[in-house]
């Protein structure tokens, strides 16, 4: 009889690398439907041009670096994806080309593929194009010509330009609904939450670094408007406008470039909270999440010390087994 | 009630016998039935299952009461022989020897049956190793006479009582040594076992004098005895006069000795300790209050049909235990539980004193691992109960940086499976923490050996200077 031999253990949980990928798409899909719903063609274009940029720049790379084909995997669709999200409606085909690529190339393939990247890959690709072409990913000047039956501006924007008082006219459940100017999906505040909601539930990210981001958030500014509410915007303004809440729980979650210990996920949060509102109170760009983001994610090697440290076992006698 | 028509039709399919689920009363109690029972792999799969997730299902140490059955007499048992010299056991050990259950062979090794000896073998002739001596059972059955009740074990000396007691196949050590603690577990150390716990509940009185025993042989200030919580109030009124009942909740990597023995540590100031499993100690009262040997292991025998308790004789095939159960061709029959247990790769191994358990796993329930790459996703590190950085240890492992795996405090890892059991992405962790074990050990020992020839070295030359101070 031919009897299976291996070594221990002879359980595995069923989760698979391939289940969280699709789990995080799934938990993208209520944002990526409101974007198309909002947008349109436009929506449709652009993020359908970013995942499949990302999915081919993917098996190419890998092709190149004579490494085994992983697209199946789902990760260069939810980089691509993510991606596509983060961009304004107007942007030119050929940005969220490169951008793409480099999501894929800087971001992820150079530092060995999937879990081994220090960044966030979509954060990589959106800063490197944010630096070098910021005329198209300015909110203000590529969702002009959409009529969003808003009369409002990019509402970071006002903030930084005008201070409190101008922004005071946004009305909390306008922006929880999604109703402002903003990244395509990143402005589906309420749709962001449901999906991250299913995350959560589904045990794919933990709890800790959403709640003590947004607790980071909250405390921060909270600071800065009891100190001076005529400048600074209140809390809960600050929680739902910008890339916040896609940044909760689909940006700094990544977990390659994120800690994965209790306290240095709490303190990894909680350091994103506070850069985001000290960049958006102090930065030259309206909106500090992603800034935040990367700075702290080459704080996570150490951040991640943070844990109990392995002690060793004391050993028993007498009996031999 | 389109959707309900389908689920009913789904759950139909899966088991037949539950036609009349139809009805829809049934169907949602059927439905919750399915759900609260389903193992923590599918539920994975549900949102539902979430809340499961959180609990661990398959992690819980079943404490069930299974009644302990009798098997049946083997014709044959297999003995592994330790430290084997064919020259000397050859001559001592002849065929057609009669030998008596309990017989002392050799030093340290015991018959556990009665019969006559009928050879040395290897298991299969691809194997050469390990090397097991053979002896064919007879009817009756006659207990070696060096083997005498001592009804009053307690006003003995105790070095005289460990001799009495490694008569009996019990492998204790030689010599007592002072402990302050003698821990005495009566938790299974995996989840599907049911040994320990039911032996608790059917020897309750034996075990209390047995701790008796072990207080007075080891002169230890503390006894205690760890039972799943299930089982605590069931024992813990017979605690008295420096015997203690510690309550352990029953989930996997907490009936392991380690982890039981540190986690009990604050609590009873443990700084030396003795332990021994609830199994070992109802042994030795036998073997002082009847006279009895060390020769049946009680073994969990458990496959697709069911689970069931066996009393089998130490050395008897896995063949004849598994005599009704289903075996096919690709199926995995483990030796211990699901965590920690090694494969048997020919069914005419035998049961030895340390099996707890014999799990049967199906062809398609096999689980597979490969040598993906990491995703960093640091499930491994939380789940490791000695909290050991898995994920940086499994990197350096696979490409060979023995050294560094070394400095990271891999000798306390008890390989406990559960960092390749959460890992999603099926990296073969525990295979390769055993790889950089084995390789850091050789590294070691040439590195002690390299700084030795260094100061040997040192000392010659230093030597040799002398000798040249002196002669000039
Ligand atoms: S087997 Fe894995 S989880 Fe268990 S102690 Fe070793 S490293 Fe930790
Ligand atoms: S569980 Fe697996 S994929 Fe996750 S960090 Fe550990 S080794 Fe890597």
């Amino acid at each position: 009889m031919k009897l299976v031999v291996s070594s221990p253990p002879h359980w595995r949980v069923k989760l698979r690398e391939s289940n969280i990928h699709r789990d995080f798409i799934i938990a993208l899909l209520p944002a990526l439907i409101f974007a198309v719903y909002t947008y349109g063609m436009f929506a449709v274009r652009v993020i359908s041009l970013a995942a499949a940029a990302a999915l081919l720049s993917d098996v190419l790379i890998r092709k190149l670096f004579r490494k085994p084909a992983t697209f199946t995997d789902g990760s260069a669709l939810l980089i691509g994806l993510l991606f596509g999200l983060l961009m304004p409606p107007g942007v030119p085909y050929w940005v969220v080309i490169i951008g793409a690529f480099l999501c894929i190339f800087i971001g992820k393939e150079i530092f060995g593929g999937l879990g081994s990247s220090p960044l966030n890959p979509v954060l990589v690709g959106w800063t490197i194009i944010a630096i070098s072409w910021p005329a198209y990913v300015n909110f203000s000047l590529s969702t002009a010509h959409y009529n969003l039956g808003l009369d409002f501006q990019y509402p970071l924007i006002m903030l930084k330009n005008g201070g409190a008082g101008f922004v005071s006219d946004f009305r909390l459940i306008d922006l929880l609904l999604g109703k402002q100017v903003g990244g395509m999906g990143a402005a589906a505040v309420l749709f962001l939450l449901a999906g991250g909601l299913y995350l959560l539930l589904r045990r794919v990210v933990t709890w800790e670094i959403p709640l003590s981001f947004a607790a980071g958030v909250l405390i921060m500014s909270g600071i800065f408007w009891a100190a001076n509410s005529e400048v600074y915007a209140n809390p809960l303004f600050h929680l739902l406008t910008g890339n916040v809440m896609i940044g909760i729980f689909f940006l700094s979650t990544d977990y390659s470039s994120s800690p994965f210990n209790k306290w240095s996920m709490v303190a990894f949060g909680l350091g994103c909270g506070f850069l985001t509102v000290i960049f958006r109170a102090w930065g030259i760009e309206p909106d500090g999440v992603i800034f935040a983001i990367l700075i702290m994610n080459l704080f996570t090697p150490l951040l991640d010390k943070l844990k109990k440290q392995p002690r060793p076992l004391q050993v028993s006698y007498m009996e031999k087994r | 009630m389109m959707t309900a028509w389908r689920i009913a039709k789904y759950v139909t399919k899966k088991n037949k016998r539950f036609i009349w689920l139809y009805s829809r009363k049934n169907l949602t109690r059927r439905w919750a039935w399915t759900i609260s029972n389903a193992p923590f792999n599918t539920a994975m799969y549900w949102p539902i299952g979430a809340i499961k997730i959180m609990k661990g299902q398959e992690l819980l140490l079943k404490c069930e009461t299974k009644e302990i059955a009798d098997a049946p007499q083997p014709a044959e048992v297999l003995l592994p022989l330790r430290d084997f010299d064919i020259k000397k056991d050859k001559k001592k050990l002849k065929e057609d020897l009669p030998v008596k259950t309990g017989q002392q062979l050799k030093p340290g090794f015991f018959s556990t049956v009665t019969g006559t000896i009928k050879g040395f073998g290897p298991l299969t002739p691809a194997v050469a190793e390990p090397i097991y001596l053979r002896i064919a059972v007879s009817d009756s059955e006659e207990i070696d006479p060096l083997l005498q009740a001592e009804p009053d074990f307690l006003e003995q000396e105790p070095q005289a009582l460990l001799e009495k007691l490694n008569r009996a196949n019990l492998g204790f050590c030689e010599e007592l040594q002072p402990v302050d603690t003698v821990v005495v577990s009566a938790v299974d150390e995996e989840p599907l076992i049911m040994v320990y716990g039911q032996l608790l509940r059917e020897n309750k009185e034996r075990v209390f004098a047995g701790l008796r025993l072990l207080k007075h042989l080891t002169s230890a200030q503390k006894v205690v005895l760890a039972v799943p919580q299930p089982l605590y109030s069931f024992v813990s009124g017979a605690a008295a006069d420096g015997i203690e009942v510690h309550s352990v909740v029953p989930r996997y990597p907490n009936g392991l000795p380690e982890i039981l023995i540190r986690d009990m540590a604050a609590a009873y100031n443990v700084d030396s300790h003795l332990f021994l499993n609830v199994e070992k100690l109802l042994a030795a009262a036998a073997a002082l209050t009847d006279g009895k040997p060390f020769s049946h292991k009680v073994v969990t025998v458990i496959d697709k049909q069911g689970a069931g308790n066996y009393r089998v004789r130490i050395g008897t095939p896995l063949a004849e235990l598994l005599k009704d159960r289903r075996i096919k061709d690709n199926d995995k029959v483990i030796i211990g539980g699901p965590f920690r247990g090694s494969t048997c790769f020919d069914l005419s191994m035998p049961v030895t004193a340390a099996t707890d358990c014999i799990y049967i796993q199906d062809e398609n329930e096999v689980a597979f691992f490969h040598n993906n790459q990491c995703l960093n996703c640091g499930r491994c590190v939380r789940a490791c109960p000695v909290d050991l950085d898995v994920n940086l240890l499994g990197r350096y492992a696979e490409f060979a940086i023995f050294d560094q795996c070394l400095e990271m405090d891999l000798k306390n890892c008890i390989e406990c499976g559960l960092c390749a059991y959460v890992c999603p992405s099926g990296r073969s962790l525990v295979q390769l923490l055993r790889l950089a074990k084995s390789e850091g050990e050789k590294l070691e020992s040439e590195l002690e050996k390299e700084a030795v020839n260094v100061l040997e070295d040192k000392q010659e030359e230093n030597k040799e200077e002398k000798d040249g101070e002196r002669l000039s």
